[in-house]
C-alpha cells in the first residue's frame, strides 16, 4: 500500500489521474480475468495508450494538458462500465447463462434429491407415532412434503443466485478448471459445459441434400471426396470432446462444495425451528443450526476460493480459514457421543426395539468416529495444500 | 446515434425518458453485432502489420463519417473476446512511438467474416422493399451461398462452401 503511494507520488498530476482511473478499473475486473496477471497487464496498457493516444490527438499533437486527459477519461465511461463489458461472456438463458444452465440443473437436481432422502428418513422416524395414534396418516405425509417443499424451495432459491450471480460476472465452465486436478472428492460437473454433451447433429443441410454427413472441424475444412457427382455435405461441428477417464478439477469440487455448503447450510439453520418439525428434541434444533452455521461458513469460503482462483495468498488464506469450521465440525460430531440429550437417546428410542443399548452405542461410536475421522482428513489434506502452495504453487494448466 | 444528441426542444420526443430509453437500447443492439462485422472489415485491410485498437476506432469513425462510433469501453473487451475465440491475434509492437497491441485477423476470421458479411449483406437485400431503400449487392464479385448466405469471391476454386459444406461448384461455374 505504501509502495503504490509512493508511486503515485512520483507521478505527474495527468499521470496519476491515468492511473488512478486503471487501478479502479483493475479493481472493477472479474476475478477469473484477473486470475493471469498479464491478462490484467494487458488490458490496462492497451486502455492507458488508449487514453494518451486520443488525449495526443485532443492536444493537437502537443504535450497533453490535465484537461485532455479528464475529457478522454470522461469519453471513455466509468470503470464500471468498461469491466462490465469484460464480463459479458455467455449465451444469455433468462437470467443464467446457456454454458452454466446444465451445471445449474445438475446441483439443483442433486440438491432436491438429497433433500427429498431426508425429508423422507425424517419421515420414517415418525412412522411408530402413527401406530400408536399419536399423529395421523395424512399429518405424517402433509409435514414430508411440507419440510421437502420449503427445504427445496430455499435451496432452489440459493442456487439460483449464486449461478445468477457467476453468469452476471462472466464465468464459464473452464474459469474452473484454473486450479488444477487434484482433489478426492468430486460432484459430476464433467458434463457441466454445453458442449460437452452429446451433439445433436444439425439436419439443416440434410433436409436439402440426403447424402451421408461427414464431419469436419471449423478449422481445417479440407475435403476431397473422392467421388465430386455425389455432393457430400458437410456439418460444422466442434472437436470431439476428449472423452474416456473423469479427470478431477478443483476448482470445480470448490464450487460445488461452496454452493451446496450454503444451500444446505441455510436449510440446516431454518428448517429444524418450522411447525412441522416440532417433535424434535430442542437440543437436536440447535445442533443442527450449528452445523448449519458451520457448513454455511465453509461454504462462503469454497465459493470464494472457486472465484479467486490461482492466487496463491489468498487461496492459502482461505485454507487456513476453511479449517475452522471444520474444527468446529469435529466439536459437533463429538458432542453427539458425549452429550447424549442432543440426539443419541432420541434415536435409541427408535431403535430400542431392535438393537441393544451396547450395539446402538459401538454402531453410534462407529458412525461418528469415522465422520470425524473423514474430518480430521480433510483438514489434513486442505493444511498439506495450503503448504504445498506456499512451496510449489499452483500446477501449470 | 440518439446518444449523441446534446440539445433538443424540451416538447421533443426525445425528452420523453421511455422513448429516449427505448430508441437507446435498440441502436445498442442493433449496433452490436454491426459493430463486429465493421471491426472485422477493418481488420481485414491489414493482414500484414496489423491494426491497434485506437487506429482501428479512428478509421471507422472516418469510414462511416462518424455515425458508427464504438466506445472504447467496448471495442478492447470485443478484440479481447475475438481473439480469445480464435478470429484474431494480437502482437505487441513498437512501430510508432509507443508499443502498441496490434491486431490481425486469422484464417478462421476469414471464414467468418465472409460469413457473417454474406449473411448481413443478403439480409440488408431482403428487407429493403420493407424498408423502402436499395440495396445493390456486388453480385459480379460475389456469390452468396443460397444455403447459408456465406459470401464466397467468384474467382476462386471452390467446390464446396467452407461453411455449410454445400456443393457450389456448379452455381459458381454458371455465374462466371
Amino acid at each position: 500500500m505504501s509502495e503504490n503511494k509512493n508511486n503515485l507520488e512520483n507521478l505527474s498530476e495527468d499521470q496519476r489521474l491515468v492511473k488512478e482511473f486503471l487501478d479502479e478499473v483493475e479493481r472493477k475486473l472479474p476475478f477469473w480475468l484477473k486470475d493471469e496477471k498479464k491478462n490484467v497487464v494487458d488490458i490496462l496498457e492497451e486502455l492507458e495508450t488508449h487514453i494518451w493516444d486520443r488525449a495526443t490527438e485532443l492536444a493537437d499533437g502537443e504535450e497533453p494538458s490535465i484537461e485532455d486527459i479528464k475529457q478522454v477519461i470522461d469519453q471513455m465511461g466509468t470503470p464500471s462500465k468498461i469491466a462490465g463489458e469484460y464480463k459479458r461472456r455467455g449465451k444469455p438463458k433468462f437470467f443464467i447463462t446457456e454454458e452454466l444452465w446444465t451445471g445449474y440443473t445438475k446441483v439443483v437436481y442433486i440438491v432436491a434429491g438429497v433433500l427429498l432422502g431426508i425429508n423422507l428418513l425424517v419421515m420414517f422416524t415418525r412412522i411408530p407415532s402413527t401406530v400408536n395414534g399419536s399423529i395421523g396418516v395424512g399429518e405424517l405425509f402433509s409435514s414430508w412434503i411440507s419440510g421437502s417443499m420449503m427445504s427445496v424451495a430455499i435451496a432452489l432459491v440459493l442456487i439460483t443466485v449464486q449461478f445468477i450471480y457467476l453468469s452476471h460476472e462472466g464465468y464459464l465452465p473452464e474459469d474452473f478448471d484454473r486450479l488444477g486436478k487434484r482433489f478426492v472428492f468430486h460432484i459430476p460437473f464433467d458434463r457441466f459445459r454445453a458442449a460437452d454433451e452429446p451433439k445433436k447433429e444439425d439436419t439443416r443441410a440434410a433436409s436439402i441434400h440426403e447424402e451421408k454427413y461427414e464431419t469436419v472441424p471449423l478449422t481445417k475444412p479440407v475435403i476431397e471426396p473422392q467421388v465430386v457427382k455425389e455432393r457430400p455435405v458437410r456439418t460444422i461441428t466442434e472437436p470431439t470432446p476428449r472423452m474416456g477417464k473423469r479427470h478431477k478439477h478443483l476448482g470445480k469440487d470448490y464450487l460445488s462444495e461452496g454452493i451446496m455448503g450454503i444451500a444446505f447450510g441455510v436449510i440446516a439453520i431454518i428448517l429444524p425451528f418450522m411447525p412441522f418439525l416440532d417433535f424434535l428434541p430442542d437440543q437436536l434444533k440447535i445442533w443442527f443450526a450449528l452445523t448449519g452455521v458451520t457448513g454455511l461458513v465453509l461454504g462462503f469460503i469454497r465459493f470464494f476460493q472457486a472465484l479467486v482462483g490461482r492466487r496463491v495468498g489468498l487461496q492459502q488464506a482461505l485454507l487456513f480459514l476453511g479449517l475452522a469450521p471444520q474444527g468446529f465440525n469435529i466439536a459437533l460430531y463429538h458432542a453427539i457421543l458425549y452429550r447424549r440429550e442432543i440426539a443419541y437417546d432420541w434415536v435409541f428410542g427408535f431403535v430400542q426395539t431392535y438393537i441393544t443399548a451396547d450395539t446402538f452405542q459401538t454402531i453410534a461410536t462407529i458412525v461418528v468416529w469415522v465422520v470425524i475421522g473423514g474430518t480430521i482428513l480433510k483438514m489434513l489434506s486442505d493444511f498439506i495444500r495450503m503448504t504445498r502452495l506456499g512451496f510449489d504453487g499452483f500446477p501449470q494448466k | 446515434m440518439l446518444k449523441k444528441v446534446k440539445s433538443f426542444h424540451p416538447e421533443a420526443l426525445i425528452g420523453n425518458d421511455h422513448f429516449r430509453t427505448y430508441v437507446e437500447s435498440f441502436e445498442s443492439e442493433l449496433l452490436r453485432g454491426i459493430s463486429t462485422v465493421t471491426v472485422l472489415q477493418i481488420l481485414k485491410r491489414y493482414p500484414d502489420e496489423g491494426i491497434y485498437g485506437y487506429q482501428l476506432l479512428k478509421e471507422l469513425e472516418q469510414e462511416t463519417n462518424n455515425v458508427l462510433i464504438i466506445e472504447e469501453g467496448t471495442l478492447y473487451p470485443l478484440l479481447r473476446k475475438m481473439e480469445k475465440g480464435g478470429v484474431l491475434k494480437s502482437e505487441k509492437k513498437e512501430l510508432t512511438g509507443r508499443p502498441r497491441r496490434y491486431y490481425i485477423l486469422t484464417d478462421a476470421g476469414h471464414k467468418l467474416l465472409n460469413h457473417m458479411t454474406g449473411f448481413f449483406a443478403k439480409l440488408l437485400e431482403a428487407i429493403s422493399p420493407l424498408m423502402e431503400f436499395g440495396i445493390d449487392l456486388p453480385e459480379d464479385e460475389f456469390m452468396y451461398c443460397p444455403n447459408c448466405a456465406n459470401q464466397i469471391k467468384l474467382d476462386v476454386d471452390a467446390k464446396y462452401c467452407e461453411v455449410c459444406g454445400i456443393f457450389v461448384e456448379e452455381l459458381i461455374s454458371q455465374r462466371a
